[in-house]
């Protein structure tokens, strides 16, 4: 069945930027949320969400139509923030937090009264922190599921590879997690292990 | 994936991420009753499932408002930008080609200045040499035929 969506596909790829406009609107936070995985720079994080809408733009007429359109959207994210790491990696510097960040951390961890917000934001700093130590395809996986819920179909098209692979690759990337974990914050794991996330657990 | 932990790794994943079908999850789940082992390590993936829950619920920068009328601009400044590096581009190879012939005409004329380059200036010069050379030529001759006399040929 044809959708509304697929009309702005179909008119933003013959050139009509005020229906690529609206596919922007649609999708725009979305794949602003995924980019800020990759990067914390409020700059960048613009730069980088506005490079992923100009690249779609370019390649709205290879759209097969096999796939959803937000998992293509996300595969040409994905591709984009991959790139985004390796020019990074040459330029030696880290993902994570700049320094202004971490101290902004370390300042609430000394003044901070309550022991479980500071927690949390413990879990989220580690987290973050820890991810960016991963390889970029198992960074990649762990994001596209924990933080992004989507589902190993979905992976598997974003990522273009077997669900065979997505198993196995999810398996390896949150054995690195736990074992990088281990080994740089060895002190926080077993808080870590008690941590509840507020809201509950989903799906289970 | 011969690995049988490994295969029990992947089934708990499966089993965390709400990846089953109906049949297996019951399947799994009585497994779970009969195997401590496999509820251990279940228990474990789900402890590290709650350390990403925790870390998800972070709220995400918030985008900006003028995302969209950002991204139009981009594109038609792309579109701008890439007649204007053709033209740019055509600009450049003339302007390189015309700084190469003047710095040509530079270095002859200074070469002709200084007199590195000489025109001829006359028929004569080239008679004259050629004149030299003839004699020069016949020189050579006579001295071969100087050396070959005493050697008896």
């Amino acid at each position: 069945m044809r959708t509304d969506e697929d009309d702005l596909i179909a008119q933003a790829a013959a050139g009509d930027h005020g229906a690529f406009g609206t596919l922007v609107d649609l999708h725009g936070a979305r794949i602003h949320r995924l980019m800020s995985r990759f990067t914390r720079d409020p700059g960048e994080l613009e730069d980088l969400t506005q490079e992923v809408f100009v690249k779609v733009f370019r390649k709205l007429g290879t759209f097969q139509r096999d796939s959803a359109f937000y998992t293509w959207l996300y595969r040409i994210a994905v591709n984009t923030a991959t790139d985004y790491l390796s020019r990074q990696r040459r330029r030696r510097l880290h993902l994570v937090e700049t320094d202004a960040e971490l101290e902004a951390v370390r300042t609430h961890e000394r003044t901070a009264g309550s022991a479980t917000p500071l927690l949390e934001e413990e879990v989220r700093r580690v987290t973050r922190e820890v991810l960016g130590t991963l390889p970029e395809k198992y960074r990649t996986i762990l994001i596209l599921r924990e933080f992004e819920d989507l589902s190993y179909t979905d992976m598997a098209s974003v990522l273009q590879c077997s669900m065979g692979t997505v198993e196995s690759r999810l398996f390896r990337a949150r054995q690195r997690f736990k074992e990088a974990l281990e080994r740089q914050y060895p002190d926080l794991v077993p808080q870590f292990a008690a941590v509840k996330p507020r809201g509950g657990m989903s799906p289970r | 994936m011969s690995d049988p932990k490994q295969v029990d790794s992947v089934t708990i994943a499966r089993y965390v991420d709400a990846e089953m079908s109906s049949a297996e999850q019951v399947a799994f789940e009585a497994r779970l009753r009969a195997e401590p082992a496999l509820a251990e390590a279940l228990a474990e993936a789900s402890a590290l499932r709650a350390v990403f829950a925790v870390a998800r619920t972070e709220e995400p920068p918030v985008p900006c408002g003028v995302m969209r009328a950002r991204v139009l601009a981009r594109l038609q400044r792309g579109a701008g930008t890439e007649v204007a590096s053709s033209m740019d581009g055509r600009v450049e190879r003339v302007a390189r080609w015309c700084v190469l012939a003047a710095a040509a005409v530079f270095v002859a004329a200074l070469l002709f200045v200084t007199g590195v380059l000489r025109l001829p200036d006359s028929g004569q010069l080239q008679a004259d040499s050629g004149a030299e050379l003839i004699r020069a030529l016949d020189a050579q001759i006579q001295a071969a035929e100087n050396v070959r006399r005493p050697l008896g040929r």
